[in-house]
């Protein structure tokens, strides 16, 4: 059970409780005390992950569910404020985050099959595109500070789509129910994207932690249960964005309409 | 690599309740209990082909966004990321080759969600039109009792805009 360690630059460092010897129990020394062998240790650390992520779907699950209903009760104005959106910057997001799954999923196959410096070169390319989608982000929210549409005493989406008939009563009234309309939008989009993109900072600091661990020899083959459940982490942050995009970028692209 | 479906429990299991599921004899994928298979794993054509897959979606989303459907746009961009999604949850995230607990883990998530979902459209969708909300379909009736319902002045895309703060 000890030829596990080969990469390890010793085991002390890499055991989690280096002061028990290798004869405790018989267990092998990367398995908690609590579990019979790794791999009940494997399975209740991925059920205890998608525990987790259950209730991060039930967190996100609020806010799309408030979309919805806001979206069927102001549909024309949610259209408009969703052209003012960037739809190829956002596809391009999409793409990178996509990317960036694959690289953790490759990330998590080096670890199954022991290879240390694999994880950290797939673990790197994950947060390079993170990092790529965060700055494309920021990008984004600066651009729409400058067009007036973050919600508040200054916004003001200019109806150029909508041009009023007259000033009249109705008129007024409709680029009121656009204005209203508009800002529940874009409240959701910066609240959307912003929890997410701080989820996307937490798993940028967890993947920086992963790699100074592999470096330091803490994976092997039988063990990199961190490395699986950061990917299933990732993934759901993924996940969470392939959803976002076509309800805040698409809503109504069809020219024309 | 191999694709192993541990779904399936082994026979032995079924029939012998007190030889615990968790106690290894051996790391061999048929003698072990296929539900504590730790060896499963995704191949890496396997990832390869659901990142492709991904990408064309994602180009299919864009695409139907452009054409007008109606209001079976929303339907075929929610379908589309629903797909993506599975895929994701499947390959990615391990689930297809995982234990018949992590997939029920899987599916109560987002039963819970649905029940959310379904719980509150039908409230939304049951509601009559009241006099002081917007109610469901009253598109084009803002709400009489706002936020901004003091200031009823005209939006500013009517009136010349006044210089930029």
């Amino acid at each position: 059970m000890s030829d596990s360690y080969s990469q390890s630059i010793s085991p002390s460092a890499a055991l989690p409780h280096a002061d028990h010897g290798h004869g405790h129990g018989g267990h092998a020394p990367h398995v908690a005390h609590q579990f019979e062998d790794a791999a009940q240790q494997k399975e209740a650390v991925t059920l205890g992950m998608w525990s987790f992520l259950a209730t991060e779907i039930m967190f996100f699950g609020g806010a799309f569910l408030a979309y919805f209903i806001y979206r069927t009760s102001y549909h024309q104005a949610f259209a408009a404020a969703s052209l003012k959106e960037n739809w190829w910057l956002g596809c391009l997001n999409t793409g990178v985050l996509l990317c960036s799954s694959l690289t953790m999923a490759l990330a998590v196959h080096s670890a199954h099959d022991g290879k240390s410096r694999g994880i950290v070169m797939w673990v790197s390319a994950t947060i390079l595109f993170a990092l790529i989608f965060l700055g494309v982000k920021a990008y984004e929210y600066t651009h729409l500070y400058h067009e007036h549409l973050i919600p508040g005493r200054n916004f003001d989406i200019h109806q150029e789509q909508f041009p009023p008939a007259a000033n009249t009563a109705e008129a007024i009234e409709h680029a009121e129910y656009i204005r209203r309309g508009a800002q529940i939008f874009f409240s959701f989009y910066f609240a959307a994207t912003g929890l997410h993109a701080s989820h996307m900072f937490v798993g940028i600091g967890i993947m920086i932690w992963l790699i100074v661990k592999a470096m330091r020899g803490r994976f092997t083959r039988d063990y990199y249960n961190p490395v699986e459940i950061t990917g299933l982490y990732w993934h759901f942050v993924d996940i969470v964005w392939i959803f976002l995009y076509p309800l805040l970028y698409l809503v109504e692209r069809t020219a024309g309409h | 690599m191999n694709t192993h479906d541990s779904s399936r429990p082994s026979p032995q299991a079924k029939l012998n309740p007190t030889e615990l599921d968790y106690q290894s004899h051996s790391h061999s994928g048929g003698e072990l209990s296929s539900e504590q298979n730790p060896h499963a794993t995704v191949s890496l054509t396997a990832y390869l082909t659901v990142w492709v897959v991904l990408m064309v979606l994602l180009a299919v989303t864009v695409g139907a966004a452009f054409i007008h459907m109606g209001p079976f746009n929303l339907t075929v961009a929610l379908l589309i990321a629903f797909i993506k999604a599975i895929l994701v949850i499947l390959i990615f995230m391990h689930v297809k080759v995982g234990s018949r607990l992590v997939k029920i883990f899987v599916v109560a998530s987002f039963v819970w969600l649905g029940i959310m979902f379904v719980f509150t459209f039908a409230d939304y969708a049951t509601r009559s039109q009241l006099p002081m909300s917007s109610g469901w379909l009253m598109e084009q009736r803002p709400l009489s009792s706002g936020w901004d319902a003091q200031k009823r002045e005209p939006a500013k895309g009517l009136v010349k805009q006044s210089a930029n703060p």
